[in-house]
């Protein structure tokens, strides 16, 4: 039978324990903690926030044409994120599309649209309904869609002339008067 | 009147819990019994502070006063009475108010048994107890409250508070969402408190394991409360995993029992090193080794269930099961990086004075065998940690979502698993101290050669599908050895004392339940791996339209398509149900009925299957709405799942194991033990 | 006479021409016959492996919304345009992003899922190899010298010896 010892063992029974022990475990740890800290920072803080610069991306229409962030400064550039199978986008669809027959002509603004998880016969079929002629294209390997962090379709996100963020709006706008108003006032004087 | 009164409730409970903080280490520090006495009172007070709020709360629920923001979110006129007792754990803040309440139980217990048995431990087990709960009554109290309620503003804005702001009025929906469709079913009665018990349990063994550290102890004194919580909350832990799988498989239809979801695999982590743990304590109870490895094991345990109650409530995971993101996310993460730290900081500062004192002296001995044991559970948590952060660290770093799904984790726990199954298999016959390959083999080569009969049946019986050879043939050799080991002792004792097999089963057992509990809650792993086996290697599948009277062929089974009721039921639901004639070789077996039931509050539907179960399989049928589901056509996807229904079985030996392995011996019981060894 | 026989052998090249496209047009036919033979265990056995691009977690076999059900046709159609599996499969990473399949593409950063199963088994592996033998090597009790074997109290010394090598 083994002796149960209360007091702390006699000195010369410890083992010192290696001062690199220490070190790679507190390390070991703080890493862990950072993982954490750094995906819960990320999915809780806001993705792209107001005043930010445009983020990098490239898309190209249905129609072949490829659009690059960096070409759409000096634009108001309409960044809408839709689907065919989503029900809220269609709400809008009419009032973007009518919007953006006024404010082509004056070659100051860009509407895009980003197809976001979808199949291309139905979201031809969904542009062709609706009549969108602005450009729209898949979000191929929903890359641009992961830069954004978006929660849902629809989403909007417009962009002034200087290629910043001026205005987010996570679901379908309410009339087509809030997205006038809204690039009027993004729109260079005169 | 019950908003204050349960608001009142939480923040008393808060001080309360604060203050047996303080007076346990300040009655510590000064060497004061009374002080830490007080600590221990305010302790046990915390209990029926908590279940008169949780009273409260569920007296709301029941009689409908929607006007609380939690009642609206989750109960409603149209569940029955027990749904809306159950939706106390329906959301976040109610979960969390259950979860606080169970441990203030536990806590409770915990702390009156330890000022009878191990006073020295009382002040520090009562600061961890308490220090968990204030950290799970804050987040209750102040940021995701229950009592909270809904309030239209002068300005015609409607919000959610919990005092009375300026110029509101009161709003009363007069009905609430209810749950979740899903969530409507018996399985959510039990499922997630067991799942908390098993984790609250675990807090107990970790803060006698912290006054040990803090005491300066080394020897195990702190395992003899440990082991008896731990194992009260291994078993619940066990109960609530597999309840979930069940009711997963009976209600939500896609199949299966688990999806390696990482959610799922959150919650099997601490069972992970919570096993490993209720193993590795009793090398410490009969060497004195492993002291380290004990510590490190519960230590990790609580931290594992820290950290999956956080990642899913968080948002942090993209999960079926994860809770709508909150605020408590931040919070949580404060209070994992302080645990974390400090008891890191704790084990390293006295991990010198952790000398254990036995050896191990043989690859082939018993406290290797559990080393091994030791090791296997550690990698299957490396693998199942690596698993749920591995999305986290790519969308992170490489800033692109990834998804770890099935078929990772059965690759590489897979073996682990097999391996484990090994081990059950040569443990038993196993001896302590120096042993030998040849000692061993003398053991183990009647029950093992009678294994490789099996598997020659196996081969040349079976198709060649050498996973599902490999996997049964370890179960065989674990079950073989298993019974040939206790069969062995109930011979001899039968022999020696005259006595008839039955009475000899029930002496041997009784005298030694540690180690024959244990032995049956082995037969009722095996039981479960058999059921896991049987559908992983041997499931078939077939998905097809059929019109009314049309047949469906798998593995031998004709399933017939025979009629289909569509109705609507009370509470609005859309129900299709249709009825399936089960037959093998012309013979009727049963007749069962899936249905599709389609909430349009929700736009949400639930494939509720008909399943026909027996000892050697199920046959499961779901009514899938690929197609509309009309009398014509409908669409059933059959599955052939063979020996599903021995997971079941095999989880109540398991529980009977483990209660007949937690009941104490007696005194006079354990002098005969040692003499037996 | 040459003339004849070119002729002669002329037909027969046309004929057996005639003959080839006939036979190629024939299975051509036989093919087309089979896109409706896509059953729903085809689309199953290749959904199976696919998650939603828009939920959470869910596999696209048992996944009810309509968006899902789209992805099912589009792998029908392809499957009847006799796509392999793996190209599908492909098809669906490149349009939705890698997070789709349940095994991330084994290629920069995704290698660390990959390789720390493997390291942590043989980081275990060393760890249990070198505690066995530390163990091991503080286990022998000191011989007895020689010079001793003949003292009185010999056989004694010798019983204690074997009892503190015997464990029980």
């Amino acid at each position: 039978m083994t002796m149960e010892k209360s007091e702390p063992v006699e000195k010369k029974n410890q083992k010192r324990l290696p001062g690199w022990v220490f070190v790679l475990a507190l390390a070991l740890l703080v890493g862990f903690l950072a993982i954490i800290g750094g995906s819960l920072n990320k999915k809780t803080a806001a993705p792209i926030k107001v005043g930010d610069p445009i983020p990098e991306f490239s898309l190209t229409s249905f129609t072949g044409d490829s659009y690059h962030s960096t070409d759409l400064k000096g634009k108001v550039v309409l960044l809408n994120f839709w689907a065919s199978w989503c029900t809220t986008c269609e709400d809008e669809a009419a009032a973007l599309e009518n919007v953006w027959k006024e404010m082509q002509p004056g070659g100051k603004v860009l509407f895009l649209g980003v197809d976001y998880a979808d199949t291309e016969p139905e979201a031809l079929a969904y542009l062709e309904k609706f009549g969108i002629t602005y450009p729209s294209g898949p979000d191929l390997g929903t890359k641009v869609s992961q830069l954004f962090r978006i929660t849902g379709v629809p989403e909007t996100y417009v962009f002034d002339a200087t290629g910043r963020l001026a205005a987010v709006t996570i679901g379908p706008f309410e009339s087509e008067a809030e997205i006038r108003s809204l690039i009027n006032g993004l729109l260079p004087e005169g | 009147m019950s908003a204050d009164l349960g608001l009142g409730i939480l923040v008393l409970t808060l001080i309360v819990s604060l203050y047996a903080v303080s007076a346990a280490i300040a009655g510590s520090k000064m060497r004061s019994p009374l002080l830490v006495d007080s600590a221990r009172l305010a302790v046990m007070v915390t209990f029926p502070l908590l279940t008169s709020g949780v009273l409260i709360m569920v007296m709301l629920l029941v009689t409908g006063r929607f006007e609380f923001a939690y009642v609206y979110r989750v109960a409603s006129l149209s569940m029955p009475l027990y749904l809306n007792i159950t939706a106390l754990w329906g959301g976040q803040s109610g979960s969390l108010l259950l979860w606080a309440w169970l441990l203030s139980g536990a806590a409770a217990i915990a702390v009156h048994q330890a000022w009878k048995g191990e006073k020295p431990f009382t002040p520090w087990v009562t600061v961890v107890c308490m220090v968990t709960l204030a950290f799970f009554l804050l987040i209750v109290t102040f940021v995701d409250n229950p009592f909270a309620r809904i309030w239209a503003l002068s300005n015609g804005q409607v919000v959610q508070a919990l005092i009375h702001p300026n110029n509101s009025y009161l709003i009363y929906p007069p009905d609430g969402l209810g749950l979740n469709p899903l969530l409507r079913d018996p399985g959510m009665v039990f499922h997630p408190p067991l799942l908390y018990l098993g984790f609250v349990g675990f807090v107990i063994p970790f803060s006698f394991a912290i006054a040990s550290l803090i005491t300066g102890r080394n020897d195990s004194l702190w395992l003899k409360p440990a082991r008896k919580w731990a194992l009260a909350a291994w078993v619940f832990l066990s109960i609530g995993l597999v309840l979930g799988s069940r009711w997963a498989y009976t209600v939500l239809g896609w199949g299966g029992y688990w999806g390696w979801d990482p959610v799922e695999v959150a919650a099997l982590i601490p069972w992970l090193t919570g096993t490993a743990f209720v193993h590795s304590m009793i090398i410490q109870e009969k060497r004195t080794l492993f002291k380290r490895w004990n510590i490190v094991l519960i230590v990790l345990t609580y931290c594992m269930v820290i950290f999956g109650t956080f990642l899913t409530r968080s948002g942090v995971l993209d999960s079926v099961h994860a809770f709508s993101q909150s605020s408590i996310g931040p919070m949580f993460f404060v209070f994992i990086a302080l645990t974390f730290i400090v008891s890191l900081v704790l084990l390293l500062w006295r991990w010198r004075s952790l000398v254990s004192e036995g050896k191990m002296e043989s690859l082939f001995s018993r406290e290797s065998a559990f080393l091994f044991n030791n090791l296997l559970f550690v990698l299957l948590f490396l693998i199942c940690l690596t698993g749920i952060l591995f999305p986290l660290v790519s969308e992170l770093f490489a800033g692109t979502k990834m998804t770890v799904g099935p078929s990772w984790y059965k690759q590489t726990t897979g073996p682990v698993f097999a391996g484990l199954l090994l081990l059950m298999g040569v443990v038993p016959l196993t001896a302590w101290g120096s042993s030998t390959a040849k000692a061993l083999g003398r053991k183990i080569w009647k029950p093992a050669l009678a294994s490789l009969i099996v598997l020659g049946v196996l081969v040349f019986t079976t198709a060649l599908n050498w996973g599902g050879i490999l996997a049964l043939w370890l179960i065989s050799l674990v079950t073989l050895v298993t019974v040939y080991d206790y069969g062995n002792a109930v011979l001899l004792r039968s022999r020696s004392q005259k006595e008839n097999v039955f009475s000899a089963l029930v002496k041997v057992t009784s005298r030694n339940r540690h180690r024959y509990g244990g032995y049956i809650v082995h037969l009722g792993v095996v039981m479960i791996a058999l059921g896991v086996v049987g559908t992983e290697f041997y499931q078939a599948q077939t998905q097809m339209t059929v019109a009314t009277g049309g047949t469906i062929s798998l593995d031998g089974f004709e399933i017939k398509y025979k009629n289909l009721t569509q109705y609507t039921a009370a509470d609005g639901t859309d129900i299709a149900q249709a009825v399936v004639e089960i037959s093998r070789n012309g013979r009727i077996l049963a007749t069962i009925s899936p249905r599709r039931d389609y909430y349009p509050g929700y736009q949400q539907s639930v494939t509720i299957p008909g399943i026909y179960s027996t000892l050697a399989e199920d046959v499961y049928v779901v009514l899938i709405d690929w197609q509309p589901i009309a009398a014509d056509g409908a669409t059933f996807h059959v599955f052939h799942n063979p020996l599903v229904n021995w997971i079941w079985i095999g989880t109540i030996v398991m529980v009977l194991g483990s209660i007949l392995a937690i009941i104490p011996s007696r005194p006079k019981a354990n002098a005969v033990k040692l003499a037996e060894g | 006479m040459q003339s004849k026989a070119r002729i002669i052998s002329g037909f027969s090249l046309f004929g057996a021409l005639i003959v080839l496209t006939a036979l190629a047009s024939l299975f051509t036919r036989a093919q087309a016959q089979t896109p409706a033979a896509v059953s729903d265990d085809d689309i199953n056995r290749i959904a199976n492996q696919l998650y939603c691009p828009v939920c959470e977690n869910i596999p696209l076999d048992v996944c009810p919304t309509e968006a899902c059900s789209r992805w099912r046709e589009a792998i029908r159609q392809k499957l009847a345009l006799g796509w392999s599996d793996q190209a599908i499969i492909d098809n669906f990473v490149e349009a939705y992003g890698a997070r789709v399949i349940g095994t991330p593409p084994k290629a920069g950063l995704n290698w660390l899922l990959y390789v720390t199963p493997p390291l942590a088994a043989i980081g275990l592996g060393a760890a249990a190899f070198m505690i066995l033998r530390k163990n091991r090597a503080t286990k022998s009790v000191p011989e007895i010298p020689a010079a001793d074997l003949k003292h009185p109290a010999e056989p004694y010394r010798k019983k204690l010896n074997d009892d503190i090598n015997r464990k029980e």
